[in-house]
């Protein structure tokens, strides 16, 4: 009896201690970044983009001696908000947040919530709404506007270019519907063809091939005839254009010039000529660059009015010095559709399989 | 299933969401602060609210899938009366489920009237309903203007520390709910088609008004989801909601609601329900990756159907009469 007794002190000690330890080593983590937390809310890193987009800001947080605490939710805005008011009921100390709403408009009252902490909110990703000022610092990421009129003007480029094709009728696959960005960028791309190209149709689809593939299939047949031109907001969905195309008897890039507004993928439909260019668009520097400009603005507390363009330069990334402005965007430079062009491509000391393959 | 099997039933399922609770708050603070807890509770209301209006179908034995497009398409709707018609919030939503309800209504009386499995109907409206939503849209999201959206902010202030508007409407719709299932006519009629339906057809039961009751309350409650949730967010999607379908079926569930329909209880999603929240705002809480908040759910939901199935068989093992002994 007294050694069933003594097995079942040791066991209970046993379980005890394991629990203990287990109980410290979840909670050490939480300690360590008291003083240094930045809390960035994102949609889930199931998508390659978001991921990428996390590396990189969670490497420059860490290079810069913060902690980045990721809350996940689905594209759902009523889940985010449920995160954001979980997180602002724990009253945990932040030095600040990063915003980046699956839904861009979505999230207003949801980012009011932040605003009203008096804590730096970093907005990402996504151009904010008009009207929003007020509630957010800064803005870190892509200018959508530029990026589509830079594709735009590649595209008329191109299309003056050709001796193969005489630009005219096109169609226009944007991200999602309700994905501001790709709103954004429909506009922009519209408004800079305007009077030269004619857009047949414009068509949310999503970000993959698949989700280009699926449209493409749908909408390309009926006017496989009139249309000379596709602009796609990334590299994925211009694959999945171009195998639709293909499967109608046209030939990408000879017949129907492609263009990718973003790099996403592989570059396999780039180097072959099949679509006509893209613009580097690094999920991983801008995520980098987000938790660059939120240090800036905790180091200063100065946000300068206007905009301010990175400098692409090949090797050199920006400084971790100086103000910030309102908005704060990436470089996305434009990229030609030569092997030479993919291979020679440098930016902040990356190449573009590194950016763009994932 | 005798009461005192129902009774044990909650009490496992009630013990589940302790530990989870319990589990979580060892670590995250908010998890034992009276905000915290709010904040849970808050986030909890759009699932509740769809999982109880699919739940009263499922314990009829039918199964509503358009819970989440109806959801979407009602906050565009709602908010479409508050920007257009220049309706209060309250009306506003109120007119949105009142919408709801009549939808949800009809697709009963459809479904009871043609004989259609509700399932491959309900799939039907559920993409039927996701189209609409974004035609009613323009395809894009519909918002609040930000100088009203201060009007919105009855939806989140505090009512007793512990409860907001939304999370007490949730609270409210549980009782109501559970109260017209147990103690009303039309309540029993649910329940009885699902139990069996040619026993209920049987013993006079009005099928068609089951069924038109069962989804007019699934329909009125998803819209109701989908109208404080917009109203309170400022904003509506069309693409929005597209994942609540699987947390409301998921909540129920874990709750104890049989998919075969005429087992569970409305108590048991209210725990179903509670416990998922735990579960994925302490993942979220914890910083973890989202996949970690589906493997999280995943398991428990075979944990608990597992061991759901585990004890039913050892009861009918316990219950068969034993072999005469020669």
């Amino acid at each position: 009896m007294a050694t069933t007794a003594n097995s079942t002190k040791k066991f209970r000690h046993r379980v005890m201690s394991a629990a203990l330890a287990a109980g410290v080593a979840l909670a050490a983590p939480a300690l360590a970044y008291a003083d240094g937390r930045v809390v960035v809310f994102s949609p889930p890193s199931t998508d390659n983009y978001i991921a990428a987009w996390q590396s990189g800001l969670k490497k420059k947080a860490a290079d810069l001696g913060y902690e980045a605490s990721f809350i996940e939710t689905t594209r759902d805005q009523s889940e985010q908000d449920a995160a954001v008011q979980q997180e602002l009921a724990a009253g945990a100390d932040t030095a600040g947040y990063i915003w980046w709403p699956f839904i861009n408009a979505a999230g207003t009252n949801s980012l009011r919530s932040l605003s009203r902490t008096g804590k730096p909110v970093i907005f990402a990703n996504q151009y904010p709404l008009e009207g929003t000022e007020s509630l957010w610092t800064a803005y870190a990421g892509i200018d959508d506007f530029a990026n589509a009129k830079t594709a735009a003007e590649m595209l008329l480029k191109a299309c003056d270019e050709s001796s193969t094709v005489k630009c005219d009728k096109g169609l226009i696959v944007t991200f999602p519907a309700g994905f501001s960005a790709g709103a954004d960028r429909a506009k922009s791309f519209r408004e800079t063809v305007d009077g030269k190209l004619e857009v047949l149709q414009e068509q949310p689809a999503g970000f993959t091939s698949q989700d280009g593939y699926k449209v493409g299939s749908q909408i390309i047949p009926p006017v496989k005839d009139d249309v000379t031109w596709v602009y796609t907001q990334n590299d994925s969905l211009a694959s999945g254009i171009v195998q639709a195309l293909t499967e109608v008897g046209k030939t990408p890039g000879k017949d129907v010039l492609v263009i990718g507004g973003t790099c996403h993928g592989d570059t396999s439909d780039l180097t072959s000529g099949h679509v006509i260019g893209t613009e580097v668009q690094g999920a991983y520097l801008e995520g980098w660059y987000t938790m660059q400009t939120l240090h800036r603005y905790l180091k200063t507390g100065v946000v300068k009015d206007g905009k301010v363009y990175a400098e692409a330069t090949p090797d050199a990334p920006p400084s971790d010095e100086g103000d910030i402005s309102r908005y704060n965007f990436i470089p996305s430079p434009p990229v030609g559709n030569s092997k030479e062009a993919v291979e020679g491509f440098r930016l902040w000391g990356w190449t573009m399989d590194e950016l763009c393959n994932y | 299933m005798s009461r005192r099997e129902i009774f044990m039933d909650v009490m496992f399922r009630t013990g589940l969401m302790i530990l989870v609770y319990v589990g979580f708050a060892l670590f995250i603070p908010s998890y034992y602060s009276v905000r915290g807890v709010a904040a849970l509770l808050d986030g909890a209301v759009v699932i509740g609210l769809t999982g109880l209006g699919i739940g009263v179908t499922m314990l009829a034995a039918e199964f509503d899938l358009s819970v989440g497009s109806l959801a979407a398409l009602i906050g565009v709707v709602t908010l479409n009366f508050i920007n257009g018609a220049e309706v209060g919030m309250v009306t506003a939503i109120v007119l949105g489920v009142v919408i709801a309800g009549v939808f949800g209504a009809a697709q009963g009386l459809v479904i009871a009237i043609t004989g259609i499995n509700s399932l491959v109907f309900t799939i039907g409206s559920l993409i039927g309903l996701r189209g609409l939503a974004l035609f009613m849209s323009g395809e894009n999201t519909v918002n609040i203007p930000v100088q009203r959206l201060e009007e919105t902010d009855f939806l989140s202030a505090s009512v007793l520390g512990i409860f907001s508007i939304p999370s007490l409407v949730m609270i409210g719709a549980f009782v109501l709910v559970a109260a017209f299932l147990r103690y009303t006519v039309w309540g029993k009629e649910v329940l009885a088609i699902g139990g069996g339906r040619t026993e209920a057809r049987a013993a006079g039961v009005s099928i068609k008004r089951a069924m038109v009751v069962a989804f007019a309350i699934s329909g009125a409650l998803a819209g109701l989801a989908g109208a404080i949730s917009c109203v309170k967010l400022g904003s509506a999607t069309p693409l929005g909601f597209d994942t609540l379908l699987l947390s409301a079926v998921t909540a129920c569930l874990i709750g104890g609601i049989a998919l075969e329909g005429g087992r569970g209880t409305v108590t048991g999603i209210f725990v179903g329900l509670l416990t998922l929240r735990f579960l994925v705002g302490g993942v979220s809480g914890l910083g973890a990756p989202f996949w970690m908040q589906n493997l999280a759910v995943g398991s428990l939901l075979i944990v608990v159907i597992v061991a759901q199935l585990s004890v039913r068989q050892l009861k009918s093992r316990h219950d068969a009469p034993a072999l005469p002994v020669h």
